[in-house]
């Protein structure tokens, strides 16, 4: 297992990088990059690019998410209020109408009967009256 | 004959009487018109307080639905990512390993990368 360990690590390599002076075997100092390093620096930027695309599109998609849950909830609630809105014109509506329909008894055409009635009754008693005082 | 001397005698009383009874009768009109109205009130505030309780139901259910939604889509949305970096740390190894190969197999397409990419001037 060690064995395998130290194989794969041999394999994959570290990034190394060292100084280089002037009086060593290089046209110019600077810095040197073992193969590790100068391919895991060729491929950082697009790893960057391709981190960061992810990255915007993830959490976009979270806040789309979010907002579409605030929307759906938003609707549910005028929906909600609509409804209890209708209901209560329509309780109202109800109320109205029996209350129309008690005042329309006691009223309108039996109005004119209460007002016969009354004709009648009065022209009774004064009619009875007279005749008792009559009599008398 | 007998009620009709009675009647004469006391037609004051009867008639105050009679409208006694007369403003009894529309009393108790009046009231049971008012119980019932009330009791028509009382119905249609029930049938309010069930349709209330009804819609309430139905949004918390709406709501419910909605919030499973956003459960269910984060859930995607949180694998879709994790996938999508472990593709980007894959392609990473892989375009890592073909450099490290280049280095050894093919100098010029690594000079190309690095003068493409950092704008970097090879000297041999």
């Amino acid at each position: 297992m060690y064995l395998s360990l130290l194989i794969s690590l041999a394999s994959a390599g570290e990034a190394e990088f060292t100084f280089v002076d002037r009086n060593q075997p290089a046209p110019f100092e600077g810095t040197l990059l073992n193969p590790q390093a100068t391919a895991e620096l060729l491929v950082l930027p697009d790893t960057l690019k391709a981190e960061c695309d992810l990255e915007i599109e993830y959490q976009v998609d979270l806040l789309n998410t979010e907002r579409h849950l605030e929307v759906s909830n938003l609707n549910s609630r005028y929906t909600a209020l609509n409804l209890e809105y209708q209901q209560a014109v329509q309780t109202k509506d109800l109320q109205i109408e029996n209350l129309e329909t008690i005042i329309s008894s006691n009223s309108g055409v039996s109005k004119w009967v209460w007002f016969a009635s009354g004709l009648a009754a009065g022209t009774a008693t004064t009619y009875v009256a007279y005749r008792a005082f009559n009599e008398q | 004959m007998i009620y009709l001397s009675f009647v004469k005698k006391y037609w004051k009383e009867i008639l105050l009487s009679l409208l006694l009874i007369f403003l009894v009768l529309k009393s108790r009109h009046d009231i049971n018109q008012m119980r019932a109205s009330h009791d028509a009130a009382e119905q249609a505030l029930m049938e309010q307080i069930e349709g209330l309780k009804q819609i309430h139901a139905d949004e918390l259910a709406a709501r419910e639905r909605a919030l499973q939604e956003y459960k269910d889509r984060v859930a995607e949305i949180e694998e879709k990512y994790i996938n999508a970096q472990d593709e980007i740390e894959k392609l990473s190894k892989e375009q890592t390993e073909e450099f490290v190969r280049d280095f050894s197999e093919n100098k010029q397409s690594l000079i190309d990368a690095l003068t493409t990419k950092y704008g970097f001037t090879y000297v041999p």
